[in-house]
């Protein structure tokens, strides 16, 4: 078991954002969380990869609300619920959120090296390599200003920053989100690329089930929180009240 | 190629081979097209299409290279987005931006204090929370409940993108244009959504729609234009857009739904 | 079994926000016993203090003007560096008036107000289209600017400025005209911000391309703020000068740009009511050190560290908080 959470509980103020949630994710899987908006994933990557901790200093010392975890979460057997987001990332934890951190001023190669500060240079250009063989397009884009990709090619970029620094876990939050049927697909079969080629285990938060479920090992439904379903693949697929409520174009 | 029933009538908005280059990237690329009044349209292709710089360029935000817009006859290109606005053309933006410390009903003041506002209520604001709660109620907050008085932040997604469609009504335009207004909504929020638009479409308000959710889109258009690389690439009804190949492997790749 | 720190609203405020305060008795003493504290606590001061401290008191007072005009244009995203220019501006005028046409104080101060509030709106206004630093970088430059300009070509008195100005009746008078006119613009600002006019200029500030896109024309209204806030400062600047009976190039220097920024941060910025709080903080600490000599510099800037560490939001802020809210530990409920 790669990663485990358990019995999370996350206030925001006195809103219950998490809800005595535990999972566990197999070294290798790609696992789905499905929820609609307000369910959680958000806050549970957001937890996973420690940013929480960030926010919750910053809001502390800015006098808003209070952020309040409970709860452990488990890597590769070491319990990390306190370990600070930077430290994280050193153990191979990445997250990708909604086309965070483009830097748009700067092109597509000097964002991969921004993110790849950190590694040797062969191991740099082993990355890169890797990356503009997952997605051709990015390649071609080389020398465009980030600012100016389009919304599917900066989800690329994201990724691909996140790809570079050869992560163990990579955690994607909501990475179809706003694009083209085209552009989706396309982003879908990147992901399943990643898994078989590096072994990498993803896990995605999405609020449509319909294009992440063909290709996930073990699903996730949230709501309002809390767990509300779990079981593989092709078991969600088939759920009638799965289909209802998630899926959508 | 497009549809033009209405010859009584001058069209309300016309867009005239609309350029605009970024760096070395020509965001829209001679786009033209016309819209009469009460008509809705819809407005799809891939993302860096060229869709929000278009309406960006049309409401003022961004100044076109070369091309005309004009508005009800009078030319309106790059003008500043407040002039455009209080001539009767109101936009919603893709990322939604409220005032995450202000309840939702605070949201809607700063549309209901304009200009426009005052002068289409006859010289004076009126009370300008109880016209904010009623237009809150129009887009389906619950009226009596403590949902209109709840700060921003705590709100979800979908009562945001209600709230940025009131505050698109509270201009009482003439034109609306709604930038991906379904985007991150469920089937269920955004079915409740569709009978609102229904109602602004009686009401003889011209919209044009960009989205990526077809399905719903094409539930309520009958006319969509396809853009691509800044290019318009096809125009028409909906059935008969989807069918073209060039859109079919730009926009919707290898299978269809 | 888990315990987490709860914070829940005292209620105060949301019984206080009505019409219903009038009402209840306790309402209205949460309401007004905090003004009239500030209000009583002020009043008494004057009384019991000597002339040394009551010249301070003025300058407090001046500060906490600036201070709130700063504030002011904070809050609707105009970031001043350069107080220093509404102040001077004002001072000149007033001096200027006086010097020439040998008018009263009572006529010079009121038009170097409203003078001084065009001038400067006049001078800011191309920058106000553009977006970023720009204003900043403008208003640090032009009091700069305008020294160098005085000292070049000898107008208004030159290096040597202009002295033997007409004073007040008494100290007594400019003591209390000050602290009046610092209250009431605390109270008016505070009324403004919280109406819908100043919910447009903080929309302006937080996203004014969505307030242009509800067809409001936003340089009209920062043009409006800027002319407010400018006339608050020149009023500081005329009052001074008739204070000292002297104006000259002093009243450009950077650190009347500086203290105000420093006041309203420390008091916490956006509740015009931290202004003041800092202004009559830091101004008479900046006197009380006076005796320190040299280090005097050293330890200001450490109490100001110390203050920004402990309370970031701004020690107004704070008081709110603690004011407007309870905390207590709960048990954890799943």
């Amino acid at each position: 078991m790669l990663l485990e959470v358990k019995n999370l509980l996350v206030f925001y103020e006195n809103a219950l954002a998490i809800n005595d949630l535990s999972l566990q994710v197999d070294k290798g899987q790609v696992v789905g969380v499905i929820g609609s908006n307000s369910a959680g994933k958000t806050t549970l990557m957001n937890t996973i990869s420690g940013l929480i901790i960030d926010m919750k200093i910053k809001e502390e010392r800015r006098g808003g609300e209070r952020i309040t975890v409970l709860g452990e979460i488990h890597f590769n057997g070491e319990n990390i619920t306190n370990t600070k987001p930077n430290d994280r990332v050193k153990k191979g934890i990445a997250l990708c959120r909604e086309r965070h951190p483009i830097f748009p001023e700067s092109d597509v190669l000097e964002n991969l090296r921004i993110a790849g500060y950190l590694k040797k240079r062969s191991e740099f250009k082993g990355g890169v390599d890797f990356v503009f063989g997952i997605f051709p397009a990015l390649a071609e884009l080389k020398k465009r200003r980030a600012g100016f990709l389009s919304g599917g090619e900066q989800q690329m970029l994201i990724i691909g920053m996140a790809l570079i620094i050869n992560p163990v876990l990579l955690l994607l939050d909501e990475p179809l989100l706003g694009l083209s049927p085209a552009m989706q697909s396309k982003l879908v079969k990147a992901i399943k690329e990643i898994q078989k080629e590096k072994g990498i285990t993803i896990v995605i938060g999405e609020q449509f089930a319909r294009p992440i479920l063909p290709m996930i090992d073990h699903g996730y439904i949230i709501e309002n929180g809390m767990l509300a379903l779990t079981g593989s693949g092709t078991e969600l697929m088939g759920n009638p009240e799965v289909r209802a409520a998630y899926f959508g174009v | 190629m497009g549809e033009s029933g209405k010859m009584n009538s001058l069209p309300l908005l016309q867009v005239s081979n609309l350029n605009k280059q970024f760096g070395g990237v020509k965001a829209v690329d001679s786009v033209s097209f016309e819209l009469h009044q009460g008509e809705i349209m819809g407005i799809i292709g891939p993302n860096g299409s060229g869709k929000t710089t278009l309406v960006n360029l049309i409401t003022g935000f961004v100044k076109p290279d070369t091309g005309k817009v004009t508005y009800q006859g009078k030319e309106i290109t790059g003008w500043m987005p407040y002039r455009v606005a209080t001539l009767g053309i109101a936009r919603t933006f893709q990322m939604v931006k409220p005032f995450y410390q202000l309840p939702a009903f605070k949201n809607l003041i700063i549309p209901l204090y304009s200009p426009r506002v005052k002068r289409l209520s006859g010289g004076k604001y009126g009370d300008r929370d109880a016209i904010a709660l009623d237009l809150l109620e129009e887009v389906g907050f619950e009226r009596d409940s403590f949902v209109p008085y709840k700060v921003a932040s705590v709100l979800p997604h979908g009562y945001l993108k209600r709230m940025e469609l009131a505050r698109c009504i509270a201009m009482r335009p003439e034109l609306m244009i709604l930038d991906e207004l379904f985007s991150g909504l469920s089937m269920a929020e955004v079915a409740s959504m569709l009978p609102i638009i229904e109602k602004l479409m009686s009401e003889g308000i011209t919209i044009i729609m960009i989205e990526h959710r077809l399905r719903e889109l094409f539930r309520i258009t009958n006319r969509v234009i396809v853009l691509n690389y800044g290019k318009k690439i096809a125009e028409g009804i909906p059935k008969e857009v989807m069918e073209s190949e060039e859109v079919k492997k730009a926009y919707l790749g290898a299978e269809e739904e | 079994m888990e315990l987490r720190k709860e914070r829940i609203d005292r209620g105060i405020k949301a019984r206080t926000e009505d019409i219903f305060a009038l009402l209840s008795f306790r309402e209205m003493i949460y309401l007004l016993a905090p003004r009239a504290i500030l209000i009583l606590g002020l009043f008494l001061l004057t009384l019991v203090t000597g002339t040394y401290w009551q010249k301070v008191l003025i300058s407090t007072a001046t500060f906490a003007l600036m201070a709130l005009s700063w504030d002011f244009l904070v809050s609707t995203g105009m970031v001043s560096l350069g107080q220093a220019l509404f102040f001077g501006v004002g001072a000149y005028i007033a001096g200027i008036l006086n010097h020439s046409l040998k008018w009263s104080p009572f006529l010079t101060i009121p038009i170097a107000t409203l003078g001084g509030g065009v001038i400067c709106t006049l001078i800011l206004l191309p920058v106000l289209r553009l977006r970023g630093i720009y204003f900043a970088m403008v208003t640090l430059a032009l009091p700069l600017m305008l020294v160098r300009i005085i000292e070049a070509t000898k107008i208004f008195g030159g290096t040597e400025g202009i002295s033997g100005l007409t004073p007040l009746p008494s100290t007594r008078v400019e003591l209390y005209l000050s602290l009046t006119v610092a209250i009431v613009v605390l109270f008016i600002f505070r009324r403004l911000m919280n109406s819908d006019y100043g919910l447009v200029l903080r929309g302006i500030r937080d996203n004014d391309r969505s307030v242009m896109s509800s067809g409001i024309n936003i340089y009209l209204f920062k043009a409006q703020a800027l002319f407010i806030a400018s006339a608050v400062g020149a009023f500081a600047g005329a009052l001074i000068t008739h204070t000292y009976m002297f104006v000259g190039m002093p009243v450009f220097e950077l650190d009347y740009s500086i203290l105000p920024i420093a006041a309203a941060v420390v008091g916490g910025m956006g509740t015009f009511a931290g202004s003041l709080l800092g202004a009559f903080i830091l101004v008479p600490l900046s006197e009380v050190l006076r005796g320190v000599g040299g280090l005097r510099i050293v330890f200001y800037g450490l109490f100001l560290v110390i203050f920004i560490v402990a309370f970031p939001e701004g020690i107004f802020h704070y008081i709110l908080r603690k004011y407007h809210q309870v905390e207590r530990w709960v048990k954890v409920e799943k």
